[in-house]
């Protein structure tokens, strides 16, 4: 007899004949029959043992006590995730896809306002008992104010010298700048997320200077650099309709050329600017595919394949540093959740303003609105219902806030959904050697859309 | 680098490496070694990006939260410090004294 409770930690997905069991607070991912499958939900609706063996195991693995799901931070802001620093929001390209307003927003970060900013955050590192910290920088583009990162980077290494904490440095960049920056960078900095989308002939379609100049050569010379030093080196590729399909190709040309860490590949926000550039994102279905093919490419090559919401190796509420208490610090010296603008969040509605740099005496202070804090480690995916149900829900946590609101009706998937679940689906019975599966399972879009327009995924004798 | 009325630049028989708490600076042919620490290897590092005296007064006394005159008299002392240390040369014929 088929159980009818609903496990709303154990997740089941059609795939071809079979089903897939995800259950990532039991540590548990399974592939299984319909029949076993009815049995486990059957199994864990009454003590009654399966027949089975093997299905009575998994019964038992689900019976456990799950780890702890993520839950939302609390308290004041102890633990920080990173110090975020917005040297400028001006950059000196003009790439089509940017909806930054580059042009009009020159205003630099003032350096007294970076040291303090720097002092109150290692301050806070300190009286928290950590020994590590980590400093990013964001734009705009962070190189477009050179003296601010050259002075933080020297003042905070020496202050993070002088209290015995371990700093790390990351910036992410567009790499369009001259060759003895970039060997600057690649001796100082520990992590480099660099903005290159492919060889020149799909870098230049998207990413060129603000009078429409190619930037390839200038940013792939000093990829090179980048690609010959220590630094970890993060590549991370706006896929658009025009570039989709090359997935593959381009990821063959990276691991060749450039031997990165990681690829990241993360698909176009559409906005009116990508709009009026006729850069569209590009069909899910065809994303997810080329995705997939691309990663089995970067593996030959002993390289990782990211897309930032189908991680299934980590659970977590949010799949950014909203939520987790990074500390963003803006040119005008507010503290902020997002490195967004602000004009982003207002327009959905959001706040993610946390606070401000104050000094107080002579003494710096991360100046921080209780409730504010409050507010954005709300921006969670358990308060998002759409994914309520979702196998993703601990790995995607629902995508970005600002970009990817969460309100929509449970199960009804949008465009994001659709290739974050068929990622995480391929990902997860690759995951169990189930490659030949997997590779079917991509071929056929009836099969796909039977697994990624279930509305529930939670596993229930009355679905199976 | 103009440093006051001089004008200053590593000579090229001077390398540099560092770690997260100090700079190591040797003097190849002279085989002498300067360990910078603290402040020193702060402005070290705005040294060899390039920056002007002016500029390297204005970012010590930003980091060390002290005045301009402050700061400038302790940059003259280390940067004193290191011609007399082989790590800094005048660039000749760039003298404005």
């Amino acid at each position: 007899m088929m159980g009818s409770a609903r496990n709303e930690e154990i997740f089941a997905i059609s795939v071809e004949d079979r089903v897939l069991l995800h259950a990532p607070l039991h540590r548990v991912t399974a592939l299984v029959d319909q029949t076993g499958a009815a049995q486990i939900a059957a199994g864990l609706a009454s003590n009654n043992p399966a027949s089975n063996r093997e299905i009575q195991s998994i019964v038992e693995w689900l019976r456990d006590k799950p780890d702890p799901a993520p839950v939302e931070r609390s308290g004041p802001i102890d633990q920080p995730l990173f110090l975020g620093l917005i040297p400028t929001r001006g950059c000196n390209l003009g790439c089509r896809y940017c909806d930054f307003p580059a042009d009009d927003s020159n205003e630099k970060m003032k350096l007294e306002l970076a040291r303090d900013a720097v002092d109150a955050y290692l301050d806070l590192i300190l009286q928290s008992g950590k020994a590590e910290c980590e400093i990013h920088f964001f734009g705009g583009e962070p190189f477009f104010a050179p003296a601010v990162v050259q002075f933080v980077v020297e003042h905070a290494r020496m202050r993070a010298a002088h209290s015995g904490i371990s700093l790390h440095l990351e910036a992410t960049t567009n790499g369009y700048y001259p060759a003895n920056v970039a060997e600057w960078i690649a001796d100082c900095f520990d992590t480099i997320v660099l903005s290159l989308d492919g060889p020149a002939d799909f870098h230049d379609i998207q990413r060129m200077t603000k009078n429409q100049r190619p930037t390839f050569e200038v940013v792939f010379e000093n990829a090179r650099i980048f690609s010959g030093s220590q630094i970890e080196l993060c590549i991370r590729t706006c896929v658009t309709s025009k570039i989709a399909s090359a997935l593959p190709e381009i990821a063959e040309w990276f691991s060749q050329e450039l031997q990165p860490a990681t690829v990241c590949f993360e698909t176009l926000t559409p906005s009116p600017q990508t709009e009026k550039a006729g850069l569209i994102p590009p069909d899910p279905w065809e994303f997810a595919r080329e995705f997939l093919a691309a990663e089995k490419v970067l593996a030959g090559y002993g390289l990782n394949a990211v897309n930032s919401m189908t991680e299934i190796q980590s659970l977590q509420i949010s799949c950014c540093p909203v939520g987790k208490d990074a500390l963003i610090v803006a040119p005008n010296g507010r503290v902020d959740a997002c490195y967004l603008l602000p004009e982003s969040w207002e327009q959905r509605g959001l706040d993610m303003n946390l606070g401000q740099i104050r000094v107080k005496g002579d003494v710096p202070i991360l100046e921080l609105e209780e409730t504010s804090v409050r507010r954005a480690r709300g921006l969670n995916v358990n308060n998002k219902l759409r994914c309520a149900e979702c196998v993703c829900r601990y790995h995607c946590a629902g995508g970005c806030h600002v970009n990817h609101p969460g309100d929509a009706p449970t199960g009804q998937f949008d465009e994001l959904c659709i290739q974050t679940r068929i990622i995480t689906i391929a990902r997860l019975l690759k995951g169990l050697g189930q490659h030949d599966l997997a590779s079917k399972w991509l071929g056929s879009r009836r099969a796909m859309e039977a697994s990624v327009f279930q509305q529930s995924d939670f596993l229930s004798g009355e679905t199976l | 680098m103009t440093g006051g009325e001089l004008k200053l630049k590593v000579p090229d028989v001077v390398s540099w490496i560092r770690d997260r708490a100090q700079t190591l600076v040797v003097h190849e042919e002279g085989r002498q070694s300067h360990i910078l620490i603290d402040e020193e290897t702060a402005l070290w590092g705005w040294l060899t990006c390039g920056y002007e005296y002016p500029e390297l007064v204005r970012m010590l006394a930003v980091s060390q939260r002290k005045t301009e005159k402050e700061a400038e008299i302790q940059l003259e002392s280390v940067l004193r410090r290191w011609l007399e240390g082989g790590i800094l040369e005048v660039v000749e014929g760039e003298s404005r004294g």
